[in-house]
């Protein structure tokens, strides 16, 4: 644990049960984790483990039942800015043009000149290779180049945070691919803390240096594994194959 | 040759054109008095003079689109607020969401007799009968457009950092446009038939707008003017979904690529 920087994010002793129709179910049971500044961590599991009520919770846009989350040693519920969110949909807003939405989280940062929103922009639409893509309508773009807009809007309010709910999950296998290559560039440049949710094991190993794997009814983390690969790896790498073997034994013994 | 056939065959003139023919030949082989159906020839006369001579048929217009436009200005003036205040506030949606589903069933020429007590034959008792016909519907439509809002686009924003009235004004107001454009033009839709039950049935001295210059076409047994009128109100409401409507339509589609 890198001690110089402390830890960023503590999950404790975290439950959440919801209720429908009158019957109650535990859909996250005492969930347990931390993750250090600058670390991009993976939860994996299949769908209905709980991962995204997980990721909103910490985002703060759902609350804790039970236990708390700490983001820097403060007890926070309300999403703040050094915490971005990205998700399924790209939820681009399609009532302004690209660099408008890229924009839209900048307002919302203290301390930054009106005039220099376009100018931080276009850096990070640069970022993700779309500036020329400035004025398009969102409508005009892929499904792929919506979610580079969408990863560039989260990126610019500089958020020490990232939390990706399943961001890449709607897209073809080639589009994942080379959005894992410039994922990769990027957080190896910018060394965000990124909490990843994803189904998709071999994308958590290409990308995660930590996995935490959950099961389902009732959300619980089964296994943590340390993925200790170099940072360029692909999902056609066969030390990435070997791992993807490992966790699918994990996930069938289950 | 065959291009410019096709597409007068296609003009909606060209049906405008065949109604007329059939409508003078009608007139010419069926030996009816004036009285039970108006000469097309005589009718177009009273426009003619309407328009070109005595201006009066310009007056009618401005009168009642005068009425229209403020009357519609009020409704969406507190429609709109009243409808967002629905969405976010439960006690109104219980309340006022469920009184406005009521009224909004209730025909607005049922407010006449209360209206003519209240304002008298007055441009008042006018648009207060356009802002009942047409604010029921508005507020439950805005209500309902916002609820149509996709929750992506409110949770995005949040996490970003909006609130309030900034988020109402980024993101919710500007999600909901493309169903609230059609709220509107359902409500003026109301509008303008109302605008028309009022002026049928309230006389007012301070000018006569078309519904009036209807009413007094029955009156005089005058089936030219009545039909005048018809052709009228077709028209006006043509032009303005064509200018109005249509552009602003245009518009939103254009940003969102539907
Ligand atoms: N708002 C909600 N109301 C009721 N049940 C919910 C709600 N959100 C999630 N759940 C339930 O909680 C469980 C976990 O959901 P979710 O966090 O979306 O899982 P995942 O993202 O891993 O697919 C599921 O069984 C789901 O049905
Ligand atoms: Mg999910």
């Amino acid at each position: 644990m890198d001690v110089k920087n402390g830890v960023k994010i503590i999950v404790e002793d975290v439950s959440k049960s919801f209720t429908t129709n009158g019957e109650t179910r535990l859909a996250l049971d005492h969930i347990n984790f931390s993750i250090n500044q600058g670390e991009f961590v993976a939860i994996l599991g299949a769908s209905g483990c709980g991962k995204s009520t997980l990721l909103n919770m910490i985002a703060g846009i759902e609350t804790c039942e039970n236990g708390r989350i700490l983001i820097n040693d403060s007890n926070l519920n309300q999403p703040e800015r050094h915490r971005m969110m990205m998700f399924q949909e790209s939820a681009l807003f399609p009532w302004y043009s690209v660099i408008e939405n890229v924009m839209y989280g900048l307002r919302f940062k203290r301390g930054l000149d009106p005039k220099t929103y376009r100018e931080i922009a276009l850096y990070y639409l640069a970022t993700v290779g779309l500036k020329n893509y400035a004025d398009h309508r969102v409508y005009q773009l892929s499904g792929g180049m919506k979610q580079r807009v969408a990863l560039a809007r989260a990126l610019a309010p500089n958020p020490q945070i990232l939390l990706m709910d399943e961001p890449f999950s709607a897209l073809d296998a080639s589009t994942c691919e080379q959005l894992y290559r410039d994922l990769q560039r990027i957080w190896n440049s910018k060394k965000k803390t990124v909490v990843w949710v994803t189904h998709n094991v071999r994308e958590a190993i290409v990308l995660a240096q930590r996995i935490l794997v959950f099961s389902p009814h009732p959300g619980r983390i089964i296994k943590e594994i340390t993925v200790d690969l170099p940072l360029s790896r692909t999902i056609h790498d066969t030390s990435v194959s070997e791992l993807h073997d490992k966790i699918i034994a994990i996930l069938n013994k289950k | 040759m065959k291009t410019f056939a096709k597409k007068l065959l296609y003009h909606p003139l060209f049906l405008v054109l065949l109604v007329l023919i059939l409508w003078q030949a009608v007139y010419e082989f069926s030996g009816c008095s004036d009285l039970f159906f108006p000469n097309p020839k005589q009718v177009m006369l009273l426009l003619y003079n309407g328009f070109l001579k005595t201006y009066d048929l310009w007056f009618a217009i401005g009168i009642s689109i005068k009425r229209l436009v403020i009357g519609y200005l009020l409704t969406l003036l507190i429609g709109i607020p009243l409808g967002m205040l629905c969405h976010t506030s439960e006690i109104l949606r219980a309340t006022l969401g469920k009184i406005a589903i009521g009224f909004q069933t209730l025909p607005s020429i049922c407010w006449v007799p209360l209206t003519l007590l209240w304002f008298g034959q007055s441009d008042t008792a006018i648009i207060f009968v356009i802002c009942m016909g047409s604010l029921w519907s508005l507020i439950l439509g805005t209500m309902r457009s916002i609820q149509l809002v996709p929750h992506i686009y409110i949770r995005a924003a949040y996490t970003m950092g909006a609130r309030g009235f900034t988020l109402w004004q980024t993101v919710i107001f500007p999600a909901a446009l493309p169903y609230l454009v059609n709220v509107m033009k359902q409500s003026w839709a109301f509008a303008w038939r109302s605008l028309l039950s009022a002026e049928i049935y309230i006389s007012t001295i301070s000018g006569l707008g078309l519904g009036q210059l209807l009413h007094y076409g029955r009156e005089m047994q005058s089936m030219d003017q009545v039909i005048s009128i018809i052709i009228i109100l077709i028209f006006l409401g043509l032009l303005i979904d064509r200018y109005i409507f249509l552009p602003i339509e245009k518009s939103i589609e254009k940003r969102w690529g539907k």
